[in-house]
């Protein structure tokens, strides 16, 4: 075994009792990056003085971990691409909430990893720089838009990565290569320096190896900023404090546990919950709202804010002009446009807003009755490659499992509860909750995951 | 439930509108892609929203405001503001001309 494959709190541990020096961790890393970062399309760029700065973190709360960051994350005088050849040449002069206060906490910034351009996909396969591989089986996609924080986990080549959420963009990947995704609330963590694409539900959030190390992660920068005026003002909690907690009494319910064409993955799913019940939890199959009509209210809304924000990009002020988005780009921002135009924002915008609602309703009456609902995170495994190829649906079909919940706000967690012993591929389980109850996904998720067999990295 | 068709005309007319510049075989791709996608969206239709209010943010928090107050640490100086322009002249950002007169 190499020090890189060790979790978050392992290195921390090893570091503290002195059994392990933190440039040792980086020779090890840099090995991996050598040998896999080519081969599976992870990294765009490298911050080639981590190992300095590293050096110098001993004595903070993550000790000079190195942590891969989402290429949609600005980043001073790293390159921030967003995996568009607009934004190719484009060096942020300011650092990110999100980058800044890990950076703060002893976090160091490895590489800037790839994702679907502007993060429109759950593929990687719209990014302008090619598409990401899986680790699990390189003949598959790692999901999207953060596949390649999703393939740094999962390869080993950092000890966990932020990612950012519209609508599936964690959870998804996180499914797809066998790791843990973390979707904290929308408005718990600051949007500030994140290149906007769906402002309404943009959130950043981590992709690890273990919830423990999500916790962890998640602690170095949640919490409000006066410069995102979407954010709690209440101070986020120490989400380490919901680990390892007894889930006897809590309520768990099993939504979309009758979709056509999810049998497979739901039936695996319903043995594995058992677990849950021997530890004292209530798990019930329950009805939520069909998630059918959030496709479309997804679409809607995100072409829409979409068609808003990339307005911005004009080749004057940073970036190459209009006529260098990718395909993917160009429908989105022309679909949003045309919904918002005259006669047709009554008919698409307003009406999704109002299908919105229903979604908020129906997740408000089901928290009433329990704490954590749980579904697949996608309908199956990992698709091949080329999958999305002449599919302008491709993303909002993968990820019908999670919209609802992503127009709603709500946090949620998937964590793998099944590998397919041929394919090396693997499932996930959404546990969401109520708006700013992380602490209830968490427990259930950090409870799913340490008493089943599927965490990788648990069961080495 | 109605076929919603954009033709290729409103397609171009929406691409001028979004400042897209597109071929004719993108636009005949695009009005394709366009078909599909509102083929989902036109779902929406057959959802019961009468009495519904609009939900345009999750959160539910209202005039969210900060003190009028210049902070230096959120402003550009002039250098970095310009780090990234791809043209720029005398401390400007240069912009492609808008205005034309007989005379060019």
């Amino acid at each position: 075994m190499t020090f890189n494959q060790l979790t978050i709190k392992e290195a921390l541990d090893a570091l503290t009792s002195g059994s392990l020096k933190i440039e040792k961790l980086y020779q090890d890393l840099d090995l991996s990056i050598q040998d896999k970062n080519k081969l599976y399309n992870i990294y765009l760029n490298f911050n080639t003085d981590a190992k300095k700065e590293a050096k110098l973190l001993e004595n903070t709360q993550l000790k000079g971990l190195p942590i891969a960051v989402k290429d949609n994350f600005c980043s001073k005088n790293l390159p921030t691409t967003a995996s568009s050849k607009i934004l190719e040449n484009f060096i942020p002069q300011y650092e990110s909430t999100v980058t800044k206060r890990l950076q703060k906490a002893g976090g160091v910034i490895v590489g800037k990893t790839n994702l679907d351009a502007w993060a429109h996909g759950s593929s990687t396969e719209t990014s302008d720089f090619g598409p990401t591989l899986n680790p699990r089986n390189p003949d598959h996609l790692p999901g999207g838009s953060s596949g390649g924080s999703a393939a740094a986990v999962a390869a080993d080549l950092c000890l966990a990565a932020i990612a950012s959420e519209t609508a599936g963009s964690i959870r998804q990947p996180a499914a797809w290569c066998g790791t843990v995704g973390l979707k904290p609330s929308y408005g718990r963590v600051s949007r500030f320096g994140v290149i906007a694409m769906a402002s309404s539900m943009d959130t950043p959030g981590v992709i690890s190896k273990t919830v423990e190390d999500a916790c962890l992660v998640l602690n170095s920068f949640a919490g409000p900023d006066s410069r995102d005026a979407t954010c709690y003002q209440n101070p986020a909690p120490d989400f380490s404090k919901f680990l390892d907690q007894d889930i006897k009494g809590l309520k768990i319910g099993l939504i979309y546990h009758d979709l056509e064409g999810l049998e497979e993955v739901n039936e695996k799913l319903a043995q594995e919950l058992a677990v849950l019940s021997q530890l004292g939890a209530k798990v019930e199959k329950v009805q939520a709202l069909d998630p059918h009509h959030a496709i479309a209210v997804y679409t809607v809304v995100q072409r829409a804010e979409v068609s808003s924000n990339l307005a911005r990009f004009d080749g004057v002020r940073y970036g190459k002009d209009r006529a260098f988005f990718g395909d993917e780009a160009k429908r989105r921002i022309m679909l949003g446009t045309f919904i918002l135009s005259k006669g047709y924002a009554e008919q698409y915008y307003n009406l999704a807003q109002k299908v919105r609602t229903l979604y908020l309703n129906d997740f408000a009456q089901l928290f009433k009755k329990y704490d954590v609902l749980v579904s697949p995170s996608s309908p199956g495994f990992a698709k091949k490659l080329d999958a999305s190829a002449g599919s302008p649906m491709f993303g909002e079909l993968e990820d019908i499992l999670l919209e609802a919940s992503s127009i709603s706000g709500l946090p949620g967690i998937s964590v793998p509860y099944y590998r397919d012993p041929q394919s090396n591929l693997f499932l996930g389980a959404n546990f969401v909750a109520a708006m700013w109850r992380e602490d209830l996904a968490i427990k259930v998720a950090d409870a799913f995951e340490k008493n089943t067999k599927w965490n990788t990295w648990r069961n080495r | 439930m109605s076929k919603k068709q954009v033709d290729q005309n409103q397609i171009k007319d929406i691409a001028k509108l979004a400042h897209i510049p597109i071929s004719d075989i993108e636009s005949q791709q695009l009005a394709k892609d366009f078909a599909k996608t509102l083929a989902v969206v036109d779902q929406l239709k057959t959802a019961d929203v009468s009495r519904i209010d609009s939900t345009h943010q999750v959160t539910a928090f209202k005039n969210v405001t900060r003190e009028d107050k210049v902070d230096e640490s959120l402003s550009f100086t002039q250098a970095e503001a310009l780090a990234n322009a791809p043209q720029q002249k005398d401390g400007f950002f240069l912009v492609p001309k808008v205005l034309t007169t007989e005379d060019n």
